[in-house]
């Protein structure tokens, strides 16, 4: 019954927002927040590492008819990503500022996402995950348009239209295998050894990559994120990129690679060089961005064709790697997006012309740059914190499988580091005017969100097996039933085969 | 045969659910008239919705009867007709529900207005189980003449009349060309009334032109009660000028009217050309969720939009139609039940909102948020139902429809409904951004003016009734929809003209393979119908 | 006389009601015209009736309650058409512009 609390009680914790007294709704939202991260963690420490299959298996009929049954389950696949989530639902909430108007639709739209997201990572039938992917639809529309800056309205319809284009091809893939397969459920366990012909395979494959692509996203699919993660708050762009595009690789993984294996081993070179595109476009992008939250931006464009890469190649490595990048990638985006977001609302412009010097320990932000310059390092995959750890898994996993697109990828990790410097050196050093140095005071609790991310980061950093230990046995498990890649699988040898 | 053996012959209990209607209306009109109008509009719609009530239960206590055919074999009390009449019941249950309180601000009678709604209701009642010609045309024309009445019921308002007299001419034309493929039909069939007789001397017969000329006109005047794109023109002039609570009937009673006639039908009297009426209803479909959809975007105001959205409506329900298989008929009839409750909320919020601000256009909406969150709430679930966001019904309705569409091979149209219910999601949600996301300062001047909220005026109770009704069945009935599906399904399954529409089909094939040529064989393997 | 007969003669009644129906401005005509489509019907099932179905004459009845319907209808029609003269002081179909056509 576990995992079913934590859907449902953050869902439930929505609507009971109505009741409570204005004055309490932050409190209650992070009462509310915090006992289902304790949850989560609480799964963490009964989950069996060793056990490589799906644990605390819930499964109750709903509606046969459809083959849709409620049936929940974690894996090693799922379990950081469902950590990662509770733990930014409450710091989102607790990073929102005191002032937001509408608090009670606010709180209870994020609880709500919250919810739906768990959902998503726990489900273990098909239509139930479709069910909570369209979910989370309406209230990410809201938070966007409502407590957005400029262009929310125009970024907010965009990123509900993508989605739900990626919902309805994620809708036909699934439909698809169901009735190719002849099966009578959306039961994942009933569809993973699928039998079907490789062309057929490689079609589902095919609507699953570019549906979860819209929502990672991969180029050239990406174009609703600048102005997205632009005009969404920094709450709000901190779920929107930790978890909810986490949404998109947790979907190619365990509904790509793990439904049509075959298929995917197929395609595996050209989702490598999709992959090594994604991660050169969004770098070469983000250096030439001169607003720094755009730059945040499009560094998540090529942080997340790492995992694509992992696992493309295929190696157990590459795998922990992916996994472990989800994860990094989410706790170092949260953290430059509340950073960028602090900046913001202290200084009141975000432009990389007009920020200067605020490493001055007097009158500028000193212990917001300097985490800052952290985030930006973990970013770039400097060694000791969490971003190496899973940057060097994917690397070092994947390099004996496709050297050429693992080395652009490399390359990719340099052009970070250059964007980066770009923009600490902008914002962070030089001098800092004096006529503009009349910033309000950073408090106390506003540093305990970035506090403890970047302690979490420093931590995984020095300590990679607490970070890889989880999924380990199932990228373990994965990797055992798949056939081995190599580079010479063309998709015209197949057709010959066929 | 004497008088008592026909009077023990005809199966007179089958039509109880109706009779119960007809006295309700008999009762309203007389006592009406006895009593005097102005005492009429505090009793007059209570005692309809007990009539409605009852009828409803009547129908409940039919399910477990062995259908017969009653009245010499014209009207069909199968568990289908059950399903289909307590629909059209249900709808104009809550219509009345929200009709109060309007027609009693509009200054007009009630009791004459709840008279002509029940003689609506009669009519469209025994379309649902009418199985002669000469019943279903008289069905229908009960079910159309007191619609045209009702559109135009506000006597004094032109835009009321002039989309009275435009329903009128253009109805009384297509019923004419209606008619006018029956008695071809009655010709061709060599003399038969009865629809079953009729499929079977047309079996034998293998005058397939004369057949399909009969099939497009029966077409034509089916798909213009379901208003069904190219013979949508009247819908949105219509749904514009006449009363709102007029329109939400006509977009969910007489149109699952519609439905039910076009099953009986053309799933009984042309077998022989399954492939045919098949294929031009698959067009009628992709018609009518295309252009239905996506000219609903370009609308400002709300009754013009979701006259555009129903017509976008109809087409997935085509789609469980089309496909002619067991669960395609289902998930229609489930689609329709579904549809009734978040479209007659989404109007229930309309008629509130009208009612306290005098406008419908959507400009007007702004801002609603922060003055009447209830109705924000109602009007937002309902209409994101339609747009099938789950986890509220309409996700569900579509779901069932898509899943049993593209069992039955028909891709085509699934990915066609999935790519317009995108669509749609954007027109709804513009919508409901209009209520939530606008500043306080950007509200418009009826929102900023909006009087206190106030329930107590003669009406405003059945409307608060009807809107927590509606808006509770819109949250919950998806979530809950197993029973609910499996009646539907039982309905269906018990229906054996069903099965026969479906024996021609084989399920593998995805585009059609021949060309059916005339006259065709009476069973072939080609599939025109499946996209 | 052959059945083929009376068939056309329906066919071409139909065929100058719909035309009626296209071309005319007043509305009264166009109800005429509607009525028109209404008896060729009439004239199909009579002669049907006469032709296939002498037993049953079930195209008689039928036509009966056509007429019936069609006295309904008309009166309902006139009733609108003479609401709207009241309003409007006019019957001709190009000045309902009220709503978008």
């Amino acid at each position: 019954m576990i995992l079913s609390t934590l859907i449902w009680f953050p869902i439930l914790g929505a609507i009971a927002l109505a009741l409570v007294p204005s004055r309490y709704l932050k409190w209650a939202a992070l009462i509310l927040s915090g006992s289902i991260l304790l949850g989560s963690l609480w799964i963490a420490y009964q989950f069996d590492i060793t056990q490589p299959l799906i644990q605390f298996r819930e499964d109750l009929p709903w509606l046969a008819t459809l083959g849709l049954n409620y049936q929940l389950g974690v894996d090693g696949l799922s379990l950081p990503l469902i950590i990662l989530n509770t733990l930014l639902t409450w710091i989102a909430i607790y990073s929102s500022p005191e002032a937001t108007e509408r608090p009670r639709l606010f709180y209870g739209l994020v609880l709500l996402i919250s919810g739906a997201v768990s959902g998503a990572f726990l489900a273990q039938n098909l239509l139930l995950f479709f069910l909570f992917y369209e979910i989370e639809l309406v209230p990410f529309y809201l938070l966007i348009a409502i407590w957005g800056s400029e262009k929310k309205s125009y970024a907010a319809m965009k990123f509900l239209l993508y989605t739900a284009v990626s919902g309805a091809l994620i809708f036909v893939a699934f439909v698809g295998l169901v009735w190719l397969q002849g099966a009578d459920s959306f039961a994942y366990t009933a569809l993973a050894g699928n039998t079907l012909p490789l062309w057929q395979q490689l079609i589902l494959l095919a609507f699953v990559l570019i549906g979860f692509g819209i929502k990672i996203p991969l180029v050239p699919l990406h174009t609703w994120l600048p102005d997205t993660y632009v005009a969404a708050s920094a709450p709000i762009a901190m779920l929107l990129g930790g978890v909810l595009a986490k949404l998109g690789t947790y979907g190619i993984f365990r509904f790509g690679l793990g439904l049509f294996p075959e298929a995917w081993g197929t395609l595996a070179p050209g989702l490598a060089t999709w992959a090594t595109v994604s991660v050169l476009y969004g770098a070469t992008v983000a250096i030439a961005q001169k607003d720094i939250k755009r730059m945040v931006a499009y560094s998540s464009v090529g942080h997340m064709g790492y995992i694509l890469l992992g696992g493309a190649a295929l190696t157990e490595l590459s795998l922990v790697g992916a996994v472990a990048q989800m994860f990094a990638h989410g706790l170092i985006l949260a953290i430059l997006f509340h950073l960028v977001g602090m900046v913001e609302a202290k200084v009141g412009t975000r432009e990389l012309d007009v920020l200067n010097g605020l490493m001055n320990p007097l009158r500028g932000l000193p212990l917001v740059s300097a985490l800052l310059v952290l985030g930006g390092m973990a970013s770039a995959g400097i060694p000791g914190l969490v971003g190496f750890v899973s940057e060097f898994l994917v690397f070092q996993g994947s390099y004996a499988v496709f050297p050429l697109q693992t080395l652009l990828c490399v390359v990719g990790t340099g052009l970070t580091a250059v964007y980066f410097v770009i923009l600490l050196n902008r914002t962070c050093f030089g001098k800092l005017d004096n006529a503009i140095a009349d910033f309000p005071k950073v408090e106390w609790r506003e540093r305990v969100p970035a506090l403890i991310l970047s302690l979490t980061i420093l931590f995984l950093g020095l300590q990679p097996t607490w970070l890889v230990r989880w999924s380990e046995a199932s990228t373990h498990a994965m990797v055992a039933v798949l056939p081995p890649v190599t580079q010479v699988t063309t998709l015209a040898q197949v057709l010959d085969r066929e | 045969m004497d008088v008592a053996n026909l009077a023990s012959q005809l199966n007179a209990g089958a039509i109880l659910p109706e009779g119960a209607v007809i006295l309700t209306l008999m009762v309203v009109l007389i006592g009406e008239l006895a009593l005097g109008r102005a005492s009429a509009a505090r009793w007059t719609p209570y005692v309809a919705i007990a009539g409605l009530l009852l009828s409803v239960g009547l129908l409940c206590l039919q399910w477990d009867l062995t259908p017969t055919l009653s009245f010499l074999g014209s009207f069909n009390a199968d568990k289908l007709s059950i399903v289909l009449r307590s629909i059209i019941a249900l709808s104009t249950l809550v219509t009345i529900l929200m009709s109060i309180r309007y027609v009693e601000q509009a200054g007009s009678s009630i009791g004459e207005f709840m008279t002509i709604l029940l003689s609506a209701t009669v009519g469209g009642m025994f379309l649902c189980g009418a199985e002669e010609l000469t019943m279903i045309f008289v069905s229908l024309e009960t079910l159309s003449i007191a619609s045209y009445l009702l559109t135009g019921y506000m006597k004094r308002d032109p835009r009321s009349n002039e989309a009275a007299l435009k329903y009128l001419l253009i109805g009384a034309a297509s019923s004419a060309v209606f008619l006018y493929g029956l008695s071809l039909l009655y010709g061709l069939s060599g003399g038969e009334t009865h629809l079953s007789a009729i499929a079977n001397a047309l079996a034998q017969g293998t005058n397939h032109l004369g057949l399909l000329i009969a099939l497009v006109f029966v077409i034509a005047g089916i798909s213009f009660k379901i208003a069904a794109v190219p013979f949508h023109q009247w819908t949105p002039d219509v749904y514009e000028g006449a009363p709102t609570p007029v329109v939400a009937f006509l977009s969910v009673g007489s149109k699952a009217a519609g439905f039910a006639l076009a099953i009986r039908l053309l799933t009984q009297a042309f077998p022989a050309v399954v492939e045919q009426w098949q294929f031009i209803f698959t067009a009628l479909a992709i018609l009518s969720m295309v252009l239905g959809n996506v000219v609903a975007i370009a609308q400002t105001s709300m009754k013009r939009m979701l006259a555009y959205s129903s017509i976008g409506q109809a087409g997935f329900v085509m789609i469980g139609f089309v496909i002619g298989t067991e669960a395609g008929y289902a998930s229609m009839i489930f689609y329709l039940l579904i549809y009734l409750f978040m479209n007659l909320g989404a109007f229930t919020c309309i008629i509130l909102f009208a009612l306290r601000t005098g406008t419908d256009q959507i400009s007007e909406y702004a801002g609603l948020y922060q003055k009447d969150p209830l109705l924000t709430l109602a009007l937002s679930l309902c209409l994101l139902s339609l747009g099938g966001i789950p986890p509220l019904a309409g996700f569900f309705g579509k779901i069932y429809l898509f899943w049993a569409g593209w069992q039955a091979g028909a891709y085509g149209l699934v990915i066609l409904g999935l790519v317009t219910s995108v669509i749609s999601i954007y027109y709804y949600i513009r919508v409901v951004k209009m209520m939530v996301v606008k500043e306080p300062q950007e509200m418009s001047d009826v929102v900023l003016n909006y009087p206190a909220i106030n329930w107590t005026p003669l009406g405003m109770r059945p409307l608060q009734v009807g809107l927590f009704v509606t808006l509770i069945a819109t949250s919950i009935a998806g979530i809950l929809s197993n029973p609910l599906f499996t009646l539907v399904n039982n309905a269906v399954v018990e229906v054996p003209h069903l099965q026969t529409a479906n024996a021609a089909k084989t399920p593998m094939a995805i585009l059609p393979t021949t060309t059916p040529e005339l006259p065709a064989p009476l069973v072939s393997n080609s599939d025109s119908t499946a996209l | 006389m052959p059945l083929e007969f009376f068939l056309l003669l329906a066919a071409a009644l139909f065929c100058i009601g719909i035309y009626g129906l296209i071309t005319s401005r007043n509305a009264v005509r166009v109800l005429m015209s509607v009525e028109l489509l209404l008896n060729s019907v009439n004239i199909n099932l009579v002669a049907f009736s006469n032709f296939l179905d002498r037993q049953n004459i079930n195209g008689q009845v039928f036509t009966v309650f056509v007429i019936t319907v069609a006295a309904a209808e008309a009166a309902v029609g006139l009733a609108i058409i003479l609401a709207i003269y009241r309003n409007r002081d006019t019957v001709d179909m190009e000045q309902f512009n009220l709503l978008k056509w």
